[in-house]
């Protein structure tokens, strides 16, 4: 038997392509690339975070160094790596899902895309300033981040870097949400785009809703920092919250959504069955999509300046939407055909985890609890375990699904188990603690804690944990690399995909697609193809 | 007593529990579905084809829905007691006011009407805070410079002060030593911004206060 004949992608390099190509394509795998640096810096920053915190007293680095540490950890981890990449793989996938042959106005989303990489340095060049980088926390809360509390060109690079980066997100999630609304092929109705596209449109809703208010924020904090009286009077401080995560709810879900797709794509793939229950998800995913953006006071319980009440009710209320999706995601199981991949291994991580951070959520939306919890490590694990051992563990399944489809090679099975498995042990370790010592009453953004506390153990074991973690994504990092150095290639179609971007070839050619169409009568036309449906 | 650490445990002893179910449920139903329908158990089996059930998910979604309301009601109930409590303004007789100012990286307290103040007496000594135990003491709380977070975790509460701005709320001690916290990050020292609050009997409070009063 021959082989058939494979078609390389092929290697040319121009540095103009590099820079100035509007292929939705090459953005986002650039962009993929970028935040996956930056995912590796971001944790470079924690390591040495916890080996700070394995032991009381200061080992490592001085207090000075540790406020920079996690505030660049957060900021890096938020705004450069789960955003960029959430939005990437919908800048990638979504023209390919509704077939279309490019991304609404590629020029915007190369704006995006250069403005992210813009940010992203000039956040990291505050690491070159005599005073450090930003160090007044993620939210970088004014009076803190004042130019008299806060001093330093390092930390108007943070409040640039923030607004650079935002502003091109909101480029590029216009991008996606107009593509999915105004360039689909003919036949794509509104119901029958794919799970993931939806996500996506859910996704790109809340960064144009969102995001511009934080470049405004960012704006003013600029102001503020030159010429001051902004946030100032009684209400100064609370009004930067509120600004502040006015944008940061709706970002969390930014942070979510798409990885849920990617878990409800991995799911039907992998259960070799329709995804169920299409028509309850896609409205509990806009329903999730307009809440987010009337829970935002719960951050700010405990100021006392809220009306905790409407907060802790649409906050609770989220667990509606929620439930439907989790109710599909398990539906898509229930009598499946199921294999065991390491996209389904991760879908299935995402699916256990995040419900830990999302119990817990529950928890913290209720006033009474949150003014003990709030502020604590408590916090901290609740916020991993949504971000982390959700989020990241859906980037994962997406990243090992689509991998085939973005470079043309496939990634190893044996080391993405690997990965897995160490991953699990790693992240369980590092932040189920976390929710022991917070209810404890340790308090996050600390170095140092006494050692009369008793909290040794746990933080020692912690620190273990998030060296699990950096050799799970170590192994991550030799698969990538051995995929790239022996190719197998993965052809067009690797898992038996469902959607329009397995119909065309891996890596896709730059218009998506030399093939016809196939006809598109549900959201899973190839499958449709293959039971004959179509 | 502290009402608010009786009203904390109110709703976690019974969100403990319902997250713990739903954890549960959700994940044995999981690994039951990945053990039960695995291709290797019977490759030649087909997929199910239904891919909805309308009827199975509109009556979970009425479920989850009365969880939610029941979670809210819950919720809502305890925070209105939470909340009057430590919004008890007009303090009852003898109850006393502790204007409170945060300023990096430490505490300071004054009892109001009596010109008596605490502070910290040197770095990383906590400023030690006397009060009546099992009876309402009221705070005035300001910052002199960022946003701080008072947090004593013993009776589960935590409020932020910051500059320009008075905040008050009410919190009753048990007897003995609690360790309280700024909770909100603050710049360099925040680790060490401790403060400890001595709950002692009332008799004990009074002749501590007029002591310090006199020694003034």
């Amino acid at each position: 038997v021959s082989a058939p004949a494979i078609v390389l992608p092929s290697r040319r390099f121009g540095w103009l392509e590099l820079i100035a190509s509007t292929d939705h394509k090459r953005i986002a795998r650039r962009t993929i690339a970028a935040s996956l640096a930056f995912f590796v810096g971001g944790g470079i920053l924690a390591l040495v975070m916890r080996t700070e915190l394995a032991e009381p007293g200061l080992q490592v680095v001085s207090t000075a160094s540790y406020n920079a540490l996690f505030t660049m950890h957060g900021s890096t981890m938020i705004f450069l790596f789960m955003t960029p990449i959430a939005l990437a793989l919908g800048l990638y996938l979504v023209p390919l899902q509704v077939g279309a042959p490019a991304v609404a106005a590629p020029r915007a989303a190369l704006a995006g895309f250069v403005l992210y990489i813009a940010g992203g340095l000039v956040m990291w060049a505050g690491f070159l300033t005599n005073q450090g980088p930003g160090r007044a926390t993620w939210i970088g809360v004014d009076p803190l981040s004042s130019s008299i509390n806060t001093p330093g060109a390092g930390m108007d690079l943070w409040v640039w870097g923030v607004a650079l980066v935002h502003a091109g997100f909101t480029l590029t999630g216009a991008c996606i949400l107009a593509t999915a609304l105004r360039k689909r092929a003919p036949g794509m109705t509104l119901l029958r785009m794919p799970i993931f596209t939806w996500t996506m449109v859910a996704t790109c809703l809340m960064v144009v809703f969102s995001f511009p208010v934080l470049v405004v924020a960012m704006g003013l904090l600029w102001a503020d920092r030159q010429w001051g009286g902004v946030f100032i009077g009684n209400d100064g401080a609370v009004v930067y919250q509120h600004l502040f995560w006015f944008y940061g709810h709706p970002a969390v879900y930014v942070m979510f959504f798409p990885f849920v797709g990617a878990v409800a794509e991995s799911l039907s793939i992998f259960s070799g069955r329709r995804f169920f229950g299409y028509k309850f998800f896609v409205p509990s995913v806009l329903l999730f999509a307009a809440l987010s953006t009337s829970v935002w006071g719960h951050h700010m319980f405990t100021t006392g300046q809220v009306s905790n009440r409407f907060f802790a009710l649409t906050s609770t209320a989220i667990v509606i939407p929620a439930g439907i999706e989790y109710f599909d995601l398990l539906g898509t199981l229930w009598k499946g055909t199921i294999r065991f991949t390491t996209p389904l291994l991760f879908a299935v991580g995402f699916l256990i985890q995040f419900l830990v951070g999302g119990l817990t959520g529950v928890m913290v939306a209720s006033p009474a609890l949150d003014y003990h919890l709030n502020n604590s490590y408590f916090i901290v694990a609740h916020f991993h375990y949504t971000l982390f051992a959700g989020s990241a563990f859906g980037m994962f399944a997406g990243l090992y699904l689509w991998w085939p489809k973005f470079t043309g090679f496939r990634l190893r099975e044996g080391l993405g188990q690997l990965h897995f498995w160490l991953l699990v042990i790693g992240t369980n370790m590092t932040f189920l603690p976390m929710f022991f010592l917070g209810e404890q009453g340790m308090t996050r953004r600390i170095a140092d804690y006494p050692r009369s506390s008793g909290w040794e153990t746990l933080n020692f074991l912690e620190t273990i944990g998030a060296y699990v973690i950096a050799l799970a994504i170590a192994v991550f990092l030799v698969n990538v690399a051995i995929s790239m150095r022996r190719r197998i290639p993965a052809g067009p179609d690797p898992w038996d995909g469902q959607t329009l971007e397995w119909a065309t070839s891996s890596p896709p050619p730059p218009h998506n697609f030399d093939v016809a169409l196939p006809p598109i009568r549900s959201y899973a036309p190839l499958f449709d193809l293959k039971e004959g449906k179509a | 007593v502290s009402p608010t650490r009786t009203q904390y445990d109110d709703v976690w002893d019974v969100f403990l529990p319902i997250a713990g179910a739903v954890f549960a449920i959700v994940v044995l139903t999981l690994l039951f579905f990945l053990w039960r329908y695995r291709l290797r158990r019977d490759p030649g089996r087909q997929p199910d084809e239904r891919v909805a059930g309308t009827v199975i998910e509109g009556s979970y979604v009425a479920v989850i829905g009365l969880i939610t309301a029941f979670i809210v009601y819950w919720t809502l109930f305890h925070e209105t007691k939470v909340d009057a409590f430590t919004g008890t303004t007009q303090a009852a007789r003898g109850v006393p006011v502790v204007d409170t100012i945060a300023a990096r990286w430490t505490w300071r307290f004054t009892y109001r009407g009596t010109g008596v103040v605490v502070v910290s007496p040197h770095d990383n000594t906590p400023t030690a805070l006397v009060v009546p135990a099992d009876t309402p003491v009221r705070f005035a709380g300001r910052s002199q410079d960022v946003l701080h977070d008072f947090w004593v975790p013993d009776v589960k509460f935590q409020r932020q002060v910051w500059p320009d701005h008075t905040e008050y709320w009410t919190l009753s001690f048990p007897p003995g030593r609690h360790l309280g916290v700024c909770a909100w990050f603050c710049g360099l020292r925040h680790q060490n911004m401790h403060f400890v609050v001595e709950a002692v009997p009332r008799a004990r409070f009074d002749a501590w206060l007029q002591q310090r009063e006199a020694a003034r």
